[in-house]
């Protein structure tokens, strides 16, 4: 996953904005209650901490870790920290659109 | 009819029905039912309703009810599918079918709605639960989940709802991001069933990629996963352009996203973002011939004039990335940096820093080191430069320089320069730029450290030595740093005191001690070693009583009487200290080689010879006599019993030295003591694979896969990273195996027939000289590791 999208910042961010947002998810996701997570909030930071290392991580890299554009979509949704039901017109729509299809 | 030619039927039999109403009116009603059957399996619910209706008129019961329901239902009538539903159910005689049943209870359901017939109906207690069922649903969309499993706790096992609860309770677990709670949930659902349908682009977005690969072919289950991931705006793209891509439509599959999604390519953040470095990254994970066509058709849309803003200048940098991994022409490489700059400048302004770390990249990109012009066949005896040649040392320097025209202190730019002239060699260059940087940023350790270096290599010891004192003061705690200021102050005395410079060389080992260690066992740092090399300096100047005073000292100091005195053997005859001098060590150090061998002394010999093999750079005739017989002494304490921590000295010894019938006995019997010892199952490994990794097939490195897991075991971080590299490396040159095998698939017969006969000769080759690589591999290790440690006897 984009590395912004896992500090949760800006493209804009700034130095202290990374740290802090680095800061405050490490305290949430402390390595030895979510070490996959601590792990990818870790190597998000190290590719955004300075602007030196942000302006290479937009002018060089080269990785994707998507096979194909729905496993971004897939991603996206499973990296969510909460979910939100749709509203109640929203769910009867859906239902009557599986059942008619 | 029995041909299901309903049509048919029906016409023939409508004219029959004028002739005889009461004889030919069931099996019009069958003909009619039949046509409406299939009509409704075929979609045509618009159809299928008119002939309902044509039932209706004709005073039909029974099927027909059923069939007025799915056309409603399918219709997305609900409610009258529903009114139909509760009416069929009063009616029931156990004729209809569970699944039709099914369906019934869904429309009951998914109508919503107060039904009129409800006051009427027998299903009472139906429509309550598919009232609780609707509630249910409610309060899950405003986030009340304790109330909707409330609600849900009359409906019973057995109830023909039980379904619905089994869903509602899915999607509660999955709101709730209790994943397998959801999928426990969601995977029970009876197959064909409503809210089975609707679990499945659930489950889809819950097995991710996985799930994926169930539903690829399945646009409807994507396009509602689009809608459950409240991407309903993808919903039109997305499906099609996953379709496109799977299908390697590649191209097709980017223009359709472009044609459709507004807003793409973006560099800001969200999923659009994700998108677009997802179609303009892919592109190096494609196969060579896939890969060349995307480029093409990307640069095809630039050169048109068919993109502008963010997605012109996403696509040169693709671009730019791509013809630099393809070994493409530099300077179109660097026509397309210059391009993506400039527009950069456009769309953003300008960005001095960016601008900088470009041509840094390029200057990188074009002073990397490539192997020399070697014949394919070396001559026996011919020597090769030693020097790396760079691939365009042209174009690196004006990239670097490029650069420090943007910004003149750019620190990477100017030790890039610096790196490049080291690499051509280019010495008064190199100490100009050294002088530079050092003025540009005094206060650098690095640079400091790097100039000092320089100094010694240049033999300008007491200028190093200035540049290191103040490099160390930065840090003192950099062990690096300290080390290469003490060996600098030696190689300044040594010179002092060969002219007698008594003062002078006293002055500079005194600066030594001061950055040195009272109690290391380094031979740099520890303050034995540094008052053995004093005492024997004192020596080459006769001052015999300062040399005993400082060789006691140096012997209360040291914790290893034979390394101790070892060493200052070795070092005595390496500064050329007076033989008189020497006599009485060398009898001391000549008995402790005789009688039987020890592990113990065998180790401390090991040691010190190690570490002059790295320090020297020209062996003198003499120190090969020594190196023999500390060989010969190993190789008799070899036959003999000794600890894992001992072999390991002696593997390390015999490996770099050569000797690999020491490195396998040792390796051997340490094996016999502990099977798995990873040190010795990777150094055994090392010996029986060697260097060139292409050949280590798929069950070696699963072997060395559990070697790495016994190193993790045993936390030996050093050999962890070893094994690692390795692997690594292995697996590296699998990557390459697969690129030529890639290539392999569009040779024809006659060039794969041409090509097998050169494998073979290449293979066996290259077998010949595996078998010599390894030592050719650990010679160059220890140079290497020797340059930092010094040199110090030349």
């Amino acid at each position: 996953m984009n590395p912004y999208e896992v500090l949760g910042i800006g493209v804009d961010a700034d130095d202290v904005s990374v740290r802090n947002a680095y800061l405050d998810l490490v305290r949430r996701y402390p390595p030895e209650r979510h070490p996959e997570k601590f792990k990818q909030i870790t190597e998000a930071y190290a590719r955004l901490k300075d602007k030196k290392s942000r302006l290479e991580y937009y002018l060089f890299n080269r990785e994707t870790p998507y096979r194909s554009p729905f496993e971004v979509l897939i991603s996206y949704f499973s990296e969510a920290d909460e979910r939100r039901p749709p509203n109640f017109e929203e769910i009867k729509e859906y239902l009557r659109r599986c059942a008619t299809q | 009819m029995q041909a299901r030619k309903y049509r048919q039927a029906r016409d023939y039999l409508k004219e029959l029905y004028k002739r005889d109403k009461e004889k030919y009116l069931p099996d019009l009603i069958a003909a009619h039912e039949g046509l409406a059957l299939q009509m409704i399996n075929e979609g045509r619910f618009s159809d299928a309703k008119q002939v309902v209706d044509h039932l209706t008129k004709l005073g039909a019961t029974g099927k027909k009810d059923w069939l007025e329901f799915i056309v409603s239902f399918k219709q997305g009538d609900f409610v009258k599918a529903a009114c139909t539903a509760l009416r069929l159910l009063d009616e029931d005689d156990n004729r209809t079918e569970s699944g039709e049943k099914l369906l019934m209870y869904d429309s009951l359901v998914l109508s919503f709605e107060p039904l009129d017939i409800a006051k009427i109906s027998k299903q009472s207690s139906t429509l309550s639960e598919a009232n609780q069922v609707q509630a249910a649903l409610r309060l899950v969309c405003e986030d009340k989940y304790e109330e909707a499993m409330a609600c849900l706790r009359a409906i019973s096992l057995s109830s023909p709802f039980s379904h619905w609860k089994l869903f509602v309770k899915g999607l509660i677990a999955f709101y709730k991001m209790e994943e397998q709670k959801a999928r426990k949930a969601f995977s029970k659902l009876p197959d064909q069933s409503i809210p089975a349908k609707a679990a499945e682009p659930y489950l889809l977005l819950l097995d991710g990629p996985e799930g994926l690969k169930k539903y690829e072919k399945r646009a409807d289950v994507l396009g509602l996963a689009c809608w459950v991931a409240d991407r309903k705006d993808l919903e039109s793209v997305l499906p099609r352009a996953e379709y496109l891509w799977r299908v390697g439509r590649f191209r097709d599959s980017y223009a359709h996203v472009r044609r459709n999604m507004g807003g793409f390519p973006s560099e800001d953040q969200g999923i659009i973002q994700a998108l677009s470095d997802f179609y303009l990254n892919a592109v190096f994970q494609m196969k060579e011939r896939d890969a060349y066509r995307y480029i093409d058709f990307l640069d095809k849309m630039v050169a048109r004039g068919r993109t502008d803003g963010i997605e012109k200048l996403m696509i040169l940098r693709t671009i730019g990335l791509w013809l630099e991994l393809t070994g493409a022409d530099d300077p179109i490489v660097l026509s397309v940096w210059k391009d993506f700059l400039r527009w950069h400048s456009e769309v953003y302004g300008e960005d001095r820093d960016l601008q900088a770390l470009v041509c840094v990249h390029l200057g990188d990109l074009f002073s990397r080191e490539v192997p020399g012009d070697a014949p394919f066949f070396p001559l026996p005896g011919r020597a090769r430069s030693r020097r790396p040649v760079v691939y365009n040392e042209r174009l690196a320097q004006y990239c670097y320089e490029s650069c420090l025209e943007i910004d003149p202190t750019n620190k990477q730019a100017h030790f890039s320069l610096l790196g490049l002239y080291e690499k051509t060699g280019q010495k008064s260059k190199i100490n100009k730029k050294l002088d530079e940087i050092i003025e540009l940023f005094p206060e650098d350790k690095n640079t400091l450290y790097k100039a000092g270096l320089r100094c010694m290599d240049r033999r300008a010891f007491i200028k190093g030595m200035k540049y290191l004192e103040r490099a160390a003061k930065l840090d003192l705690l950099d062990m690096r740093v300290r080390e290469a200021f003490i060996v600098c102050c030696i190689k300044a005395a040594l010179e002092y005191a060969k002219r007698s410079k008594v003062e002078r060389y006293r002055a500079l080992l005194s600066k030594a001690l001061e950055y040195g260690e009272s109690d290391s066992d380094d031979f740099n740092l520890g303050h034995a070693y540094l008052y053995a090399r004093w005492a024997n300096f004192e020596l080459l100047n006769n001052n015999v009583t300062d040399a005993e005073q400082l060789l006691d000292k140096a012997s209360e100091l040291a914790r290893y009487e034979l390394r101790f005195l070892y060493f200052t053997f070795l070092a005595g005859r390496l500064y050329e200290v007076p033989s008189k001098y020497m006599s009485s060590i060398e009898k001391r150090v000549k008995k402790e080689f005789s009688g039987r061998a020890s592990p113990e002394k065998a180790m401390a010999f090991a040691d010190v010879i190690s570490y002059f093999q790295r320090a020297l750079r020209t062996i003198p005739k003499w120190f090969k006599e020594e190196q023999r017989r500390v060989n010969r002494y190993i190789r008799k304490t070899a036959k003999g019993e000794f600890s894992q921590e001992q072999a390991r000295v002696f593997v390390e010894y015999a490996l770099q030295n050569r000797d690999e019938d020491l490195a396998w006995s040792c390796i051997n019997k340490a094996l016999e003591q502990n099977p798995d010892d990873p040190y010795f199952l990777f150094v055994r490994f090392q010996l029986e694979v060697g260097s060139f990794y292409g050949f280590v097939d798929e069950e070696e490195l699963e072997e060395l896969k559990r070697i790495l897991s016994l190193a993790e075991r045993q936390r030996d971080q050093e050999l962890i990273s070893r094994i690692r590299k390795t692997i690594q490396e292995i697996e590296e040159m699998a990557c390459v195996g697969e690129i030529f095998d890639n290539h392999d698939e569009e040779l024809d017969e006659e060039e794969e027939d041409l090509d097998e006969a050169v494998d073979i000769f290449v293979e066996n080759l290259l077998r010949e000289a595996n078998k010599k690589r390894p030592r050719k591999q650990r010679k160059k290790r220890n140079n290497s590791s020797g340059a930092t440690q010094l040199n110090l006897f030349d």
